[in-house]
C-alpha cells in the first residue's frame, strides 16, 4: 500500500510536468517520460555512479542540466513548430521521444543499471510489513516539492511570470511580460520536474531507455485528477499508483499494466476532464 | 534555416536514401582472401547482444591474429534484430543472400531462432543459437547447434539443488510471461514432478513491471522457503531487492541471468547469497575462462558482463568446425578445421555440482554458483553429433547436451583444452 | 483535375518502379524486401484514414495489424482454413475492432487519443500474450502457410510480392477512388474544421467512425499477408517502435497523401534496410528525418515529385498550344 502510495507520487510528479506544460501552452508533451529517463541516467549514472557527488551537489548539478535541456527542447522543437498544426508537434514529440531513447542507448550502454539511492535497501519495520525507506523518501520529497512549488509561484516573480502566460499568454504579452522567456521557463521547469522523478525513481527501479514508458502512465495520471490543476495532477496520480498497485494484488498480476490502462482509457472516455478540472476546451483538434 | 535551406536538405535526404538503397544493394566484391563469414543476430539494444558482440570479438580478433583457421579468416556482420521475430527472419535472410554468410550466430531470444529454424534448414546454413528454450530443441532442426544450457537442465539443476542438497520441501516460482519464463516454469514443474515435488506457488509478470509485492506477498502466503525467479535482467534486479524486504527468510535461486553483472548492478547488496545456475562465472578458475576473462579485460577496460560473451566467442571459434562434424558440409562452403578448444564452460566431474562463491558486481557481491553438471543418462549419441534431441548429457558449455560418447566421437565443440584438435 | 491527374499518375509510377525491380535486380533478399514493403503501403495507407484524412492523432494502429495477423494465422495455422476464407475473416475481425476503438475515440481528442492508442497497444498486446490457450502466448503461431491459388501454393517470395503488390495497388486505387468521392472530401473537413462541418450537416462522428473501419479493413488484409508471408508471428513483433516507423513513412511521404503514403512506405523500408550496418542506432537518423521533414516540408516528400512533375509538364509542347487556345 505505501508503495502504491510512493509509486502514485512519482507518477503525481510526472503529471506536473504535463501539467505544467499544458497550463503554458497548451502542449502536451508526449515526450516527458524521456525526461524522466534522463533525469534518472544523468542523476544515476553520471552523478552517483560515476562521479560519486553526495546529495546536494548532485541535485543542484541535475537541476541545472535538466533545466538546460528543457530550454533546449523548447527552442528546437517547440518554437519552430509554434505557427504548425498541433499534429505535426506532437508527432514530432513522438519522434523526440524516440530519439531521447536512442540516444540514451548510444551514450550509455544497453545494459540496465542499477544504482543505491540515498537509503539503499533499509527498510523500516511496522506490524509485520515492511516499508522501502526510499519509498518514505519519494513520499517526502514530493510534499516538500509541492510545497517549494507554492512558494515559487506565488511569492516568487518569475513564478508569477509564469503563471500570468500560463493564463493567458496574449494578455501577459500585451503587459510586457516576455512570454517567450517564460515559455523557456516553463520547459525548463517541467524537465526539471522530470528529472527529479527521475532520480527518485532510479534507486528502486532499474536504469535503461525503457523507462521512458513511465510518461505514459503519468500522462494518465494527468487525465484521471486534471492537467489544469496541481492538486489535480497530483492526486491523480496518487490515485493510478493506487490503483495499480492494489489491481495487481487483487485482480491479476499479469494484466496489471493492461488495468491500470483501461481505467486511464474509461476515465478518458468518461471524463476527460479530469476529476479536479472543469470542462474546458481541450487541447485537441 | 531558412526554407530553402530546409527544403534543399529534405531533398537531399532523399538523395542520399535513394543512392543508398541502390549501393546497399549491390552485392559486395568478394575480397581476394579466403573468409569465413559469420552472421551476427542479436537484440544489440539490449544488454546481451552487446556481450555477444563484444566476446565474439575478441574470439575472431584472437583466431584471425593467429593466421586463422584452416587459412580462413573470421569475419562476422551484426544485426540487430530488436528480438522480433519479424525483424530476425528479415536479417537472416539479408545474411543468408546479401552476405552470404557460411554460419549465423543465432539470437539469445528463442523466439527469434524458432522463427528463423526454418531459414537456416532450407538453406542450410548453420546456426549455432543462442536461445535457451527447450522448443528450440523439440525442433530437432539438425542445423541449429547451441552453446548455451538449455532451460530443461536448468531446471533439473535447479530441482536437484533445491530439493536434494538444500533440502527445501515448498519451491515457489515467480516468473517472467514470456517465452523465457514459461519456458523456464514449465521446466521446474517437470523437473520437481519427477522428483515427485510439486509448487507451491507460480506467480507471474510481465516483462517491464516495477512492483513484484503481490507476487511476493502470494509466495510468502504459500509459505515457500525456496523460491525460484526466472526473469530478464532489469526485472529481475528489482524482483530480488523487494524481495529481501518482503520474504527476507526465503532462499532466492535463479537462472543464468541471476549470474551476470547486470543482474548484480541493478540487485545491489540484495544480490549477496543468492544461487544461481549458470555455465560461466568470471572467476572460474579454469585457465581457459581466464584467458578469456584477461583478453576481454584488455580490450573493453572492463570485465565480461555475462556468459554471452564467452560463449558466443567460442561459438564463433567453432563455427566450421562444427559444420564439418555434423556433417553439414555444402560444397560452396569453407571447410574449417577445428579450432583449439577455447573452452569457456566451466567443466565439472560427473553428477557434481560445484559451489563456489562468486564474486562479482559492484559491490562485490556474493553469490553461490550452481555450476554446470554433467547428466549421464546413459543414452548414446548415434554418431550425429549435436542433434540435440531428447539425450542430454555431456558437460554443459559448449555444444550441448550431448552425450559423452557421441562428443568423443570426434566433435568439435567440446571443452577439451589437453587435446589439440586436428 | 490537373493535380489528381499528377496524383493518380505518381502512384502508378510507383507501383510500376516496384513491379520493374525484380526484373532488374535478381537478390533474393530484395525480393524479400519487396514483399516487407507491399505491406508497408498497405499498412501506411489504412493510417493515412486516421491520421491523414480523419487528422485524428490515433497511433495504435499496431495492434489492429496484432489482431488481423493473428486472426489469420489461427484460423490459417492452427484451425485449417485456407488463405483466401481467411483472408475476409481478418478484415471483417480487424474492422470489427477498429469500429469498437473508433467510437469511443469521438470523445477524445488530440493528445488524449495519442495517450489512449498507446495504452491500447499496451492493452492488446498484453491480452495476446497471456492468453496463452488461445493465442499460443509468447510462442507465436509458427508454420503459417502460404497462401495458394487454385492449386499453386505461392512458396517463392517472387510470387508472394506478385500477389502482395496486386493487393497494394487495389487498395492505393481504392484509397484515391475514397479521396475523390465525397467521402474524401467530408474527410478533409473533418480534418481541418470540424464544427464548420457540423454546421453544414455533415456528420463528423460517422466520419471519423468510417475513417477508423477504413483502416480495420486495409489493416486486416496487411495482416494475413504479413502472417502468411512471414510464417511465423509472436507478439514481440507488435511494439511501439514499429507503430512509430509506419508513423515516420506517413510523414515523410506525405500526410494525407496516397502517393505520398505509397512514397513514404517505399523510401523508408528502403531506408530502414540501407541503415541496417548502424544496428541499434538506427532510430535516430530515423527520429531525426521526421523532425526534419516536419520543420521543412510538413507536406511531405511527394510535394516534391508533385511540383516537379508540375513545373515538367509546362514544358510539354501541346499542352503550351493548348493553354495557349483557351487564351
Amino acid at each position: 500500500m505505501v508503495s502504491g502510495l510512493a509509486l502514485g507520487c512519482v507518477y503525481g510528479l510526472i503529471a506536473l510536468g504535463y501539467s505544467f506544460l499544458f497550463n503554458a501552452v497548451g502542449l502536451i508533451n508526449i515526450a516527458q517520460g524521456s525526461f524522466v529517463m534522463l533525469g534518472a541516467y544523468v542523476y544515476g549514472v553520471w552523478f552517483t555512479n560515476q562521479f560519486h557527488w553526495p546529495f546536494i551537489p548532485a541535485l543542484a548539478a541535475l537541476i541545472v542540466i535538466m533545466g538546460l535541456f528543457g530550454m533546449a527542447c523548447e527552442r528546437f522543437f517547440y518554437r519552430p513548430f509554434k505557427r504548425a498544426h498541433l499534429r505535426t508537434v506532437l508527432v514530432s514529440l513522438v519522434a523526440l521521444g524516440i530519439l531521447l531513447g536512442n540516444l540514451a542507448l548510444i551514450i550509455w550502454d544497453p545494459y540496465p543499471k542499477g544504482t543505491k539511492g540515498l537509503f539503499g535497501q533499509t527498510t523500516l519495520r511496522v506490524g509485520g510489513m515492511a516499508i522501502f525507506y526510499q519509498s518514505l523518501f519519494i513520499i517526502a520529497s514530493t510534499v516538500l516539492l509541492l510545497i517549494v512549488q507554492h512558494w515559487l509561484f506565488k511569492k516568487t516573480t518569475i513564478g508569477k511570470v509564469m503563471r500570468a502566460v500560463a493564463l493567458d499568454k496574449d494578455t501577459a504579452a500585451l503587459m510586457g511580460i516576455e512570454t517567450d522567456l517564460a515559455i523557456s521557463l516553463t520547459f525548463a521547469y517541467s524537465s526539471i520536474l522530470g528529472g527529479i522523478a527521475g532520480m527518485l525513481v532510479a534507486p528502486i527501479f532499474s536504469i535503461e531507455p525503457f523507462l521512458q514508458v513511465i510518461g505514459f502512465k503519468g500522462f494518465g495520471a494527468c487525465i484521471i485528477g486534471s492537467f489544469s490543476s496541481i492538486t489535480g495532477a497530483m492526486a491523480g496520480g496518487l490515485m493510478l499508483g493506487v490503483v495499480e498497485t492494489l489491481g495487481s494484488a487483487y485482480i491479476s498480476s499479469l494484466y496489471k499494466d493492461a488495468i491500470a490502462y483501461a481505467f486511464i482509457i474509461a476515465f478518458l472516455i468518461f471524463k476527460p476532464e479530469g476529476l479536479f478540472g472543469t470542462r474546458s476546451e481541450e487541447s485537441g483538434l | 534555416m531558412t526554407q530553402s535551406c530546409g527544403r534543399w536538405m529534405s531533398r537531399m535526404a532523399v538523395v542520399a536514401l535513394v543512392a543508398g538503397t541502390v549501393l546497399a544493394l549491390a552485392v559486395p566484391a568478394s575480397a581476394g582472401e579466403k573468409v569465413f563469414k559469420i552472421g551476427g543476430l542479436a537484440a544489440l539494444q539490449q544488454g546481451f547482444g552487446r556481450s555477444m558482440q563484444s566476446g565474439a570479438q575478441i574470439a575472431i580478433d584472437e583466431i584471425n591474429a593467429a593466421g586463422g583457421v584452416s587459412g580462413y579468416k573470421m569475419q562476422i556482420t551484426w544485426l540487430d534484430d530488436e528480438t522480433s521475430p519479424a525483424t530476425g527472419r528479415t536479417l537472416a535472410q539479408r545474411l543468408i543472400f546479401n552476405d552470404k554468410v557460411d554460419a549465423i550466430l543465432g539470437c539469445h531470444a528463442s523466439t527469434v531462432v524458432l522463427a528463423t529454424a526454418d531459414l537456416m534448414a532450407q538453406n542450410q546454413i548453420l546456426d549455432i543459437a543462442m536461445g535457451s528454450a527447450q522448443k528450440v530443441t523439440e525442433l530437432n532442426n539438425p542445423w541449429i547447434v547451441r552453446v548455451r544450457e538449455n532451460d530443461l537442465l536448468t531446471g533439473k539443476v535447479l530441482a536437484n539443488y533445491m530439493v536434494d542438497k538444500a533440502g527445501l520441501k515448498k519451491i515457489a516460482i515467480i516468473y517472467m510471461s514470456e517465452q523465457y519464463g514459461m519456458g523456464g516454469r514449465d521446466n521446474l514443474i517437470a523437473a520437481l514432478a519427477a522428483k515427485n515435488m510439486k509448487l507451491v506457488a507460480a506467480e507471474a509478470h510481465n516483462q517491464g513491471d516495477k512492483d513484484f509485492s503481490s507476487q511476493l506477498l502470494n509466495v510468502k502466503k504459500a509459505g515457500a522457503d525456496g523460491l525460484v525467479l526466472i526473469s530478464g535482467v532489469p526485472d529481475l534486479g528489482i524482483m530480488v531487492k523487494q524481495a529481501r524486504q518482503l520474504i527476507p527468510d526465503v532462499k532466492i535461486f535463479m537462472s543464468s541471468v541471476g549470474a551476470t553483472k547486470p543482474f548484480m548492478d541493478v540487485a545491489g547488496e540484495a544480490a549477496n547469497g543468492t544461487f544461481a545456475v549458470v555455465t560461466y562465472t568470471e572467476d572460474n578458475p579454469n585457465p581457459m575462462v581466464q584467458k578469456f576473462v584477461q583478453a576481454f579485460k584488455a580490450k573493453y577496460n572492463a570485465p565480461p558482463y555475462d556468459f554471452f560473451s564467452g560463449l558466443s566467442g567460442s561459438a564463433c571459434e567453432n563455427a566450421g568446425c562444427v559444420q564439418r562434424n555434423q556433417g553439414l558440409q555444402r560444397r560452396d562452403r569453407p571447410d574449417l578445421r577445428c579450432g583449439q578448444g577455447r573452452g569457456i564452460g566451466a567443466r565439472t566431474p560427473a553428477n557434481h555440482v560445484r559451489e563456489h562463491e562468486a564474486q562479482g558486481g559492484c559491490e562485490g557481491q556474493r553469490q553461490v554458483v550452481l555450476s554446470a553438471q554433467t547428466l549421464r543418462t546413459g543414452e548414446h549419441a548415434s554418431g550425429m553429433f549435436p542433434r540435440f534431441a531428447h539425450r542430454e548429457s555431456g558437460s554443459y558449455g559448449m555444444g550441448n547436451p550431448v552425450s559423452a560418447d557421441g562428443v568423443r566421437a570426434g566433435a568439435g565443440l567440446r571443452v577439451r583444452p589437453d587435446r589439440p584438435r586436428v | 483535375m490537373n493535380t489528381h491527374r499528377i496524383r493518380n499518375g505518381i502512384v502508378v509510377a510507383l507501383f510500376a518502379f516496384l513491379a520493374l525491380v525484380p526484373t532488374y535486380v535478381e537478390a533474393p533478399y530484395v525480393i524479400f524486401v519487396l514483399n516487407v514493403t507491399c505491406i508497408n503501403i498497405i499498412l501506411v495507407l489504412a493510417l493515412n484514414f486516421i491520421l491523414g484524412y480523419a487528422g485524428q492523432v490515433f497511433l495504435g494502429t499496431i495492434a489492429f495489424f496484432a489482431v488481423a495477423s493473428y486472426t489469420h494465422a489461427l484460423l490459417f495455422a492452427k484451425l485449417g482454413w485456407g488463405f483466401w476464407p481467411s483472408l475476409p475473416m481478418s478484415i471483417v475481425v480487424t474492422s470489427v475492432l477498429s469500429l469498437l476503438i473508433g467510437i469511443p475515440t469521438l470523445r477524445v481528442r488530440g493528445a488524449y487519443l495519442a495517450l489512449m492508442s498507446m495504452g491500447f497497444i499496451i492493452v492488446v498486446g498484453d491480452v495476446i500474450k497471456n492468453w496463452m490457450s488461445f493465442t499460443g502466448g509468447v510462442w507465436g503461431v509458427p508454420n503459417i502457410p502460404r497462401p495458394d491459388i487454385g492449386t499453386f501454393t505461392l512458396t517463392s517470395n517472387l510470387h508472394m510480392f506478385y500477389l502482395c503488390l496486386a493487393l497494394a495497388l487495389a487498395l492505393a486505387w481504392l484509397s484515391l477512388l475514397i479521396e475523390d468521392s465525397r467521402y474524401g472530401r467530408a474527410f478533409k473537413a473533418v480534418r481541418d474544421d470540424q464544427l464548420a462541418v457540423e454546421m453544414v450537416g455533415v456528420s463528423s462522428t460517422y466520419v471519423k467512425v468510417l475513417a477508423f473501419v477504413l483502416c480495420g479493413v486495409y489493416t486486416g488484409v496487411a495482416g494475413s499477408l504479413f502472417a502468411s508471408f512471414n510464417v511465423y508471428i509472436s507478439p514481440e513483433i507488435y511494439s511501439f517502435n514499429y507503430n512509430s516507423i509506419f508513423l515516420c513513412m506517413l510523414v515523410v511521404g506525405g500526410l494525407s497523401s496516397v502517393p505520398g503514403s505509397v512514397l513514404g512506405a517505399i523510401l523508408l523500408t528502403a531506408a530502414i534496410e540501407v541503415l541496417r550496418p548502424l544496428k541499434e542506432k538506427y532510430l535516430t537518423p530515423l527520429a531525426l528525418l521526421i523532425i526534419i521533414i516536419l520543420l521543412f516540408e510538413p507536406a511531405g516528400l511527394v510535394i516534391f515529385i508533385e511540383r516537379a512533375v508540375a513545373a515538367l509538364r509546362k514544358f510539354i509542347p501541346g499542352k503550351r498550344l493548348k493553354e495557349a487556345r483557351r487564351g
